[in-house]
């Protein structure tokens, strides 16, 4: 018999302050279309099959929507530098992702495909949503 | 608690029971097999009649040798009296697996005790039998019995048990055992042993192996007694085969006993005292429960008691203790507001040190306290009047300024009294300014639940927040109860989406973490739904329906309605996190974490599993759109009954 926890630490990378999304239902930002000029150049259909490949789906669900055990990281993430730094070194209980595992251009990819994410359709055109 | 026993001295009886086969015909069956008289409870037992001389020790020949005219039928037997006894204690249902070793009770439920209170549910595995029981009992309030083989029915109902009893929940088990080696038959030698009950002692509350119909009748009551008590557990009776298929002659008047419950044991009332002065000169005092709400009245007493405080309150899950969309239900903000406390009580938490600290899962474990210096912490809890060596339920210890051992439930009615005694108006003023900030967060979490559920709405496999949002709609108009165990941690949609507001909204979770639990109580709880006219729901994981989809036929059969929508997320999920965590850990192979733990090629299809059962079923939903009248169709199915099932292919969490 396999003995599993249902409170299990998560995986995920630990924080919402992963996605600069807002957090607030009456202002939702768009995701940023490029990346800024201290970003490394990625490739978001390459970074969508890395995202997949590297697990990050498992906490964070298959369209970085978030999950029960990781934040959402997109669309909007938070800039390049935060969310690499925090892939090589999290300070929560997210598996750290080294360089020998996940290169800085693989970094680059899934950024870019956490970018090109499309947002949310509207709260309020989504009746089963409603209060 | 039972200890391992001597073997059996079954002379006498089966002494007897082959006189009746080498006499017979000259004894006379009427005679043989005149009933005892069964007297009423608190009657004094007449002396035993004389019992007739033993006969001479038979040799094999003589047993193989078949007399010139047998007494082959009877017309009583000691598993009758046992059905006396058992629908004295009020049982409605028994589950069981069919097994030999108890085929004398078998044949008493449904014929002597005609199948009714109570009524035999034919399980197709001893583990869906325990776990229904399980389900059933947090409904309905009270246990449910199972039958058993004490030996390879036992090993199988093992871990059902041990779930049982981490959530401190009654199951009635009842195991046939052939404990006289010279009448076994060839398969009995496998369906025995000399301590029946010893491989589940650790995690049962007690056990007994009655020699007797008066043994029998007292243990049965006293195990009802004991599983019954906070802390409630499972209880097994070991029930010797012999003594089921003999007659009740030679086992004198015999009398269902008195059933008297104990009261639960309330706090110290010095105790109570100093914990409501605590609460009552707190700033920001937290409510913390987890099994606490032990039957319908926990619930609004805790509502009580918050709202007298106006504090906050952490539903932990394992009961329903509170209404997810109060304003003091601040459990989506749990670490925020155990950071700023100052009086944390936890009401029935078993993992206490877990809720006020954190412990962080890396290469080097390290723990760090949640709590801020100088917060009181107070626990009251049936924990501390309970505890076992061997399975590790009990947790870290907590280091806490008043521990009150006592029944939490039991305890609120004081604890409030005492609270109010305490509460002057400049206290009142400042409670009502909590109780306004503390709403103001419950909306803000409540907004950005379903901000974040607007995320991959429309996205292929469906997102676990759309199949919540699309299953509330079809039942919020209903009388509906979650009988599913879907993340009990209050992240779960179901309990950040839907308003759950009723003791049986929710149920808790397994207790022990053993998959498999989910399937089989969903049906047992279902079971105790069905009587009240309610609409049973189970959000299904796929791996666990894997552990014995047998149930499903169990549900058809009965007639048990429960609609069950599939989180078919093909996968054992957690444990593929639990690998890549290893992956990454050791920097190797992070593209390899799902093997061994995925549940595809080929995909299950779990409609068809569950039509072979004969179970209403439809998918594999894809579409998010093809959802909504999926489930409508299930619904009028349950309606009508019977169990359905809507496979959907989920997103992992």
């Amino acid at each position: 018999m396999r003995m599993k926890h249902l409170r299990l630490v998560a995986i995920g990378l630990a924080g919402a302050a992963l996605s600069a999304g807002s957090s607030s239902a009456q202002t939702r930002t768009a995701p940023r279309p490029e990346a800024s000029a201290a970003e490394p150049a990625g490739n978001a259909d390459k970074g969508k099959m890395f995202y997949r490949k590297a697990g990050c789906y498992q906490c964070h669900s298959e369209q970085a929507q978030g999950g029960t055990q990781g934040p959402r990281l997109g669309p909007n993430p938070v800039a390049f530098r935060i969310f690499e730094r925090y892939l090589r070194a999290p300070t929560g209980e997210m598996p750290p992702y080294s360089v020998k595992v996940m290169s800085d251009q693989d970094v680059a990819d899934v950024h870019a495909f956490l970018r090109a994410l499309p947002p949310a359709p509207p709260l309020s055109g989504l009746p089963l949503l409603q209060p | 608690m039972a200890r391992p026993k001597p073997p059996k001295q079954r002379t006498p009886v089966s002494i007897e029971r082959r006189r009746f086969l080498r006499t017979g015909g000259l004894a006379g069956a009427a005679a043989l097999v005149a009933p005892t008289e069964l007297v009423g409870a608190q009657q004094p037992a007449a002396p035993p009649p004389s019992r007739p001389v033993a006969p001479p020790v038979m040799t094999m020949a003589a047993e193989g040798t078949a007399p010139a005219e047998e007494t082959l039928t009877t017309d009583s037997s000691g598993s009758d009296f046992m059905v006396d006894v058992v629908k004295s204690l009020g049982f409605e249902y028994i589950c069981a697996n069919p097994g030999s070793s108890f085929r004398g009770l078998h044949e008493s439920v449904i014929n002597y005790g005609g199948n009714q209170k109570p009524e035999l549910l034919t399980c197709c595995h001893e583990e869906s039998a325990v776990a229904m029981g399980h389900g059933y009992f947090k409904v309905e309030g009270k246990p449910l019995a199972v039958m058993a083989h004490g030996t390879v029915g036992l090993q199988h109902a093992a871990m059902a048990i041990y779930n049982a009893w981490c959530d401190r929940v009654p199951v009635y088990i009842m195991l046939g055992n052939y404990g006289d080696a010279a009448i076994r038959r060839g398969a009995d030698w496998y369906h025995a042993a000399q301590d029946v009950a010893a491989m589940v002692r650790d995690y049962t509350k007690w056990d007994d192996a009655p020699r007797s119909l008066t043994h029998f009748a007292e243990s049965a009551v006293r195990a009802y007694k004991v599983a019954m008590t906070p802390p409630m557990a499972p209880v097994v009776l070991v029930l010797d085969g012999g003594l089921q298929e003999d007659g009740i002659e030679g086992q004198g008047k015999l009398a269902v006993p008195k059933l008297t419950m104990p009261v639960p044991p309330q706090g110290d009332s010095a105790a109570i005292a100093e914990l409501a002065r605590l609460l009552v000169a707190a700033e920001n005092p937290v409510l913390m429960a987890y099994r606490l709400a032990r039957t319908p009245a926990g619930m609004p007493l805790l509502v009580e008691l918050a709202e007298t405080l106006q504090a906050a309150v952490i539903d932990k899950g394992g009961r329903m203790n509170f209404p997810s969309r109060h304003p003091l239900n601040q459990t989506e903000r749990a670490n925020a507001v155990i950071a700023s406390a100052d009086v944390i009580v936890g009401l029935e938490v078993t993992d206490f040190w877990g809720t006020v600290n954190s412990l962080r899962d890396q290469l080097h474990r390290s723990t760090r306290p949640l709590t801020k210096a100088g917060a009181k912490l107070v626990t009251i809890t049936t924990g501390d009047l309970y505890i076992r060596s061997n399975y590790q339920d009990f947790r870290r210890q907590a280091q806490v300024d008043l521990a009150i051992a006592a029944d939490g439930e039991a305890t609120l009615p004081a604890l409030v009294d005492a609270v109010r005694r305490l509460v002057t108006g400049d206290r009142r003023r400042v409670f009502q300014e909590r109780g306004a900030k503390l709403a103001d967060a419950k909306r803000a979490a409540f907004d950005r639940a379903r901000l974040a559920a607007s995320y991959a709405w429309e996205a292929s496999p469906v997102s676990t927040a759309r199949l919540c949002a699309e299953l509330w709609a079809h039942i919020k108009q209903e009388d509906w109860s979650l009988v599913s165990s879907y993340y009990s941690d209050g992240g779960g949609w179901p309990r950040r989406l839907w308003d759950f507001s009723k003791p049986y909204h929710w149920l808790g979770d397994a207790g022990g973490g053993g998959i498999g639990y989910g399937a089989p109580a969903s049906v047992g709880a279902a079971l105790a739904n069905r009587r009240h006219g309610r609409l049973s729901v189970a959000i299904q994981t796929d791996g666990d329906l894997m552990y014995a989809p047998g149930v499903l036929w169990t549900a058809a059969h009965h007639r048990i309605p429960l609609l069950s929508i599939m989180n078919n997320n093909r996968s054992y999920h957690m444990e593929i996190m639990h690998v890549q965590r290893m992956c990454n850990r050791r920097n190797r192979g992070i593209d390899r974490g799902q093997i061994g733990s995925t549940l595809v090629d080929p995909n299950i299809d779990y409609a068809k599993v569950a039509q072979g059962l004969g179970v209403h079923a439809e998918g594999p939903i894809t579409d998010p759109k093809d959802l909504g009248p999926a489930i409508a169709r299930a619904v009028a199915v349950v309606k009508r009954g019977e169990p359905a099932l809507v496979d959907v292919v989920t997103q992992v969490r």
